[in-house]
């Protein structure tokens, strides 16, 4: 959880004004039953009572918003309390924000295990994953610009021209690279879970032949939707529709 | 060769398309007369009539049918084989009271009266649509294909016939018209068969839908008593094998049953619900694939409830028409192992509830980090984009600013040399003036002024602010050494030093020299 931390510290000016204004907006907002605070869940965690703490952590993050201690927490109280496959997409969900932390993916592999699904990630789009996508975008853009600026620099000053060409290859290099690997961890955007083993259907209702049957905590592509049934693809290029309940999306969709 | 020769000389047959065959001859040109067909007309037809070359037979196997019922039955077409046949389509049964499965024809030969034919065979399956009396019967489209042949006896002489009639008739010694000249005519019509030539006409083609004899049919609706409670319509005799892609799953993991119905009947009203949805079972709508004797239908079941042994059977109901009863056939049950979720006992949803000795993790958080409103990356956010394009916008504005600006710059130095050129121009004017009036004063005014000129424009200063000390800095003493003289010289002026008189043109070429030296100085 060194990263994890190192985050922490790093935005808590921010974040004590956000919680702060968080809090008391969700104070007042519902006054009469009082929102669960971190400490209610982890006392719950620590006591067993393991439903409770995920549903208290859930809380809590629907209130304030994503973070990794949260969504790690979550993780563990879903593995705890034997719903695996949640506790993946908690996990992975954390990942998202913080991709090298050890204890995320030491839980994730543990989680992965207790539910018999393997990584369906391979080395490259594990490497890609290394870094979140927020940080490979900022990478990309920044390196954009400097090697526009170095490459303008070179053009205007004739005794800058080699320092400028210099600076603007190799930044230009690190954008190149940079883009491949958020072409790679983009692929989650459209990534989705099966929370339940659930048939395949070969169209959008509810009457609809079976085509075949996912996995739970299977991985599958969002291709589309229709009413409350999601179009997925799964890992052998099968796809068919799935009732919405069924499937969560990595990344939940903003409406 | 003839037309119908050439024709006969062609193989038999090919299939032109699923329902098209072509059927040519090989036979012998000259028919035998020909039966009586089933379905000819009261009156013989003539013997090139296209509809005596071929005619068709149904055959039925019962009259008495009920509805929705599967029956075989057989449709055989005859084509004389001195005909060329294209067949056009399939057999259709006339009315839409029936319907007819038609597969491809078979093909063989038969004889019938003496007279050769080739037959087409369809052996297909029909079914009766709804219950009433019909007179049932079939139409092929075809087209026809001959040629009429005439046999004409061999021209006689009237003269040469008489002699050969009677050679001897005269001739008592062979008794007049006697047992020989019975003979001899004999002979003579015998000898006219043989030299007999073939007269063959315009070759005919004719497209015509021959029909069928009816056959009459009772068809019969299925009872409504004694209909049993999952009874879909399905007439026939059916049999029913239900099978299970695996034996052992976990609580809420899917199977996939399969139900293959087998036997003899119209596989199109086989419809099978499948496994009912109960509290052991959450079952979704089988979809079914059909051959041509079966048709087999696949369920995605999943088990709610650890425990459960083996999978319910399911049934069949059919109406059975050979004993006109119904009849219902049940799938034996399939043995299966349902185990508990992943953990230790299972709930309905598949999840395992709270395990006190779970696996070992990490510890929790102590802080809630910095939550943030949403998971999706900055890069699909659209102020993401806002501010790359401000981006590019600021830099393409600095860009077009500096650009325009240095485009600015030179045109201003441009428009400078320019006027300095001009200026050196009138100058040297001055310059070719004072020389003819041998105005020393004014000649060295004006090559001074020429050379400051010169230079002001390319170093972008005033003219007057360049001296002598100004082009030593800048071009070194030894430029500065060759225009000394006429600087001094000027100098010399307003300093009242004496002046010789001394021939000015020398000095005309020197100053030249100067100004088109500078001019390269300038382009190096």
């Amino acid at each position: 959880m060194t990263r994890v931390h190192r985050s922490i510290r790093r935005g808590s000016g921010a974040v004590l004004l956000t919680l702060a204004v968080s809090l008391s907006l969700a104070g007042h907002a519902s006054a009469a039953v009082p929102a669960p605070t971190q400490d209610d869940a982890n006392r719950a965690f620590g006591e067993g009572r393991y439903p409770l703490a995920a549903q208290e952590f859930q809380q809590i993050i629907t209130q304030k918003g994503y973070s990794a201690p949260l969504l790690f927490d979550l993780g563990n109280a879903y593995l705890k309390g034997g719903e695996p496959v949640k506790a993946i997409l908690a996990y992975e969900r954390a990942r998202l924000l913080a991709p090298g932390d050890a204890a995320i993916s030491a839980n994730l592999t543990t989680a992965r295990q207790a539910a018999s699904v393997p990584d369906p990630s391979g080395r490259v789009t594990q490497a890609a994953r290394s870094l979140s996508m927020n940080t490979w975008a900022w990478l990309a853009s920044g390196c954009f610009w400097a090697a526009v600026l170095a490459l303008g620099v070179a053009a205007s000053y004739k005794r800058c021209r080699v320092w400028g060409i210099a600076v603007a290859t190799g930044a230009g290099l690190i954008f190149a690279s940079a883009l491949g690997a958020l072409c790679l961890a983009s692929r989650q955007l459209d990534s989705a879970l099966v929370l339940q083993a659930a048939p395949v259907l070969v169209s959008p209702f509810d009457s609809a032949q079976s085509d075949f049957a996912l996995t739970a905590g299977s991985s599958v592509k969002l291709l589309g939707v229709r009413d409350h049934y999601w179009l997925v693809r799964d890992a052998q290029g099968r796809s068919g529709w799935v009732d919405r309940a069924q499937v969560e999306p990595l990344i939940p969709r903003q409406s | 060769m003839n037309a119908l020769q050439r024709s006969q000389r062609r193989l038999t047959h090919s299939t032109l398309a699923a329902f098209a065959v072509l059927v040519t001859t090989l036979g012998a040109a000259a028919a035998p007369a020909l039966p009586p067909s089933p379905n000819a007309p009261s009156a013989p037809p003539a013997q090139s009539s296209a509809s005596a070359r071929a005619f068709v037979r149904l055959e039925v196997p019962k009259r008495t049918l009920y509805a929705g019922e599967s029956v075989p039955i057989t449709v055989r077409a005859y084509y004389r084989v001195d005909t060329g046949v294209t067949v056009t389509g399939a057999p259709t049964v006339t009315g839409t009271d029936f319907t007819l499965r038609a597969g491809d024809p078979v093909q063989g030969s038969a004889v019938l009266g003496g007279v050769s034919y080739r037959v087409l065979t369809w052996k297909d399956h029909l079914s009766p649509v709804k219950a009433g009396r019909y007179a049932l019967t079939v139409d092929i489209p075809s087209t026809l294909e001959w040629q009429d042949i005439v046999q004409r006896p061999a021209p006689v002489d009237a003269q040469d016939d008489d002699e050969l009639a009677d050679p001897f008739g005269n001739d008592p010694f062979f008794g007049g018209s006697g047992a020989f000249q019975q003979m001899h005519h004999q002979m003579q019509r015998m000898m006219q068969q043989a030299f007999a030539e073939p007269e063959v006409g315009a070759v005919q083609r004719r497209a015509l839908v021959l029909r069928a004899p009816q056959v009459a049919v009772d068809v019969q609706s299925v009872p409504l008593v004694g209909r049993p409670t999952g009874f879909d319509g399905a007439v026939g005799q059916f049999r029913l094998a239900a099978h299970a892609d695996t034996a052992s799953v976990r609580v809420g993991e899917p199977i996939t049953l399969s139900f293959r119905v087998t036997g003899e009947g119209n596989f199109d009203r086989v419809d099978l619900p499948g496994l009912p949805a109960s509290s052991d079972w959450k079952t979704y709508h089988p979809n079914s694939t059909s051959g041509p004797s079966d048709k087999t239908f696949h369920q995605a079941v999943v088990p709610l409830r650890a425990g459960i042994a083996a999978i319910p059977s399911t049934s069949l109901s059919y109406f059975d028409p050979e004993s006109a009863k119904f009849v219902t056939t049940a799938s034996a049950s399939i043995p299966v192992t349902v185990a508990p979720g992943a953990g230790a006992a299972a709930t309905a949803n598949g999840n395992v509830p709270n395990a006190a000795s779970g696996p070992v993790l990490s510890a929790n958080a102590d802080s809630a980090g910095r939550p943030i409103a949403s998971l999706e990356p900055v890069f699909t956010r659209p102020w993401f984009w806002i501010a790359q394009g401000s981006g590019a916008a600021v830099l393409g504005a600095l860009a077009l600013a500096l650009g325009t600006r240095k485009r600015l710059r030179a045109d201003a130095n441009r428009t400078r040399r320019r006027e300095a050129e001009r200026a050196v121009g009138s100058l040297r004017g001055a310059m070719d003036r004072a020389l003819a009036a041998q105005d020393r004063a004014a000649f060295f005014v004006a090559a001074r002024s020429a050379i400051q000129q010169a230079l002001g424009a390319r170093w972008q200063l005033e003219a007057s602010a360049i001296s002598l000390s100004e082009i030593e800095a800048r071009l070194g003493p030894e430029e500065a050494d060759k225009l000394r003289a006429v600087f001094d010289a000027d100098a010399a002026r307003f300093s009242g030093a004496s002046q010789r008189q001394e021939d000015l043109a020398p000095w005309k070429d020197i100053v030249e020299r100067e100004l088109e030296h500078l001019n390269h100085l300038e382009a190096a």
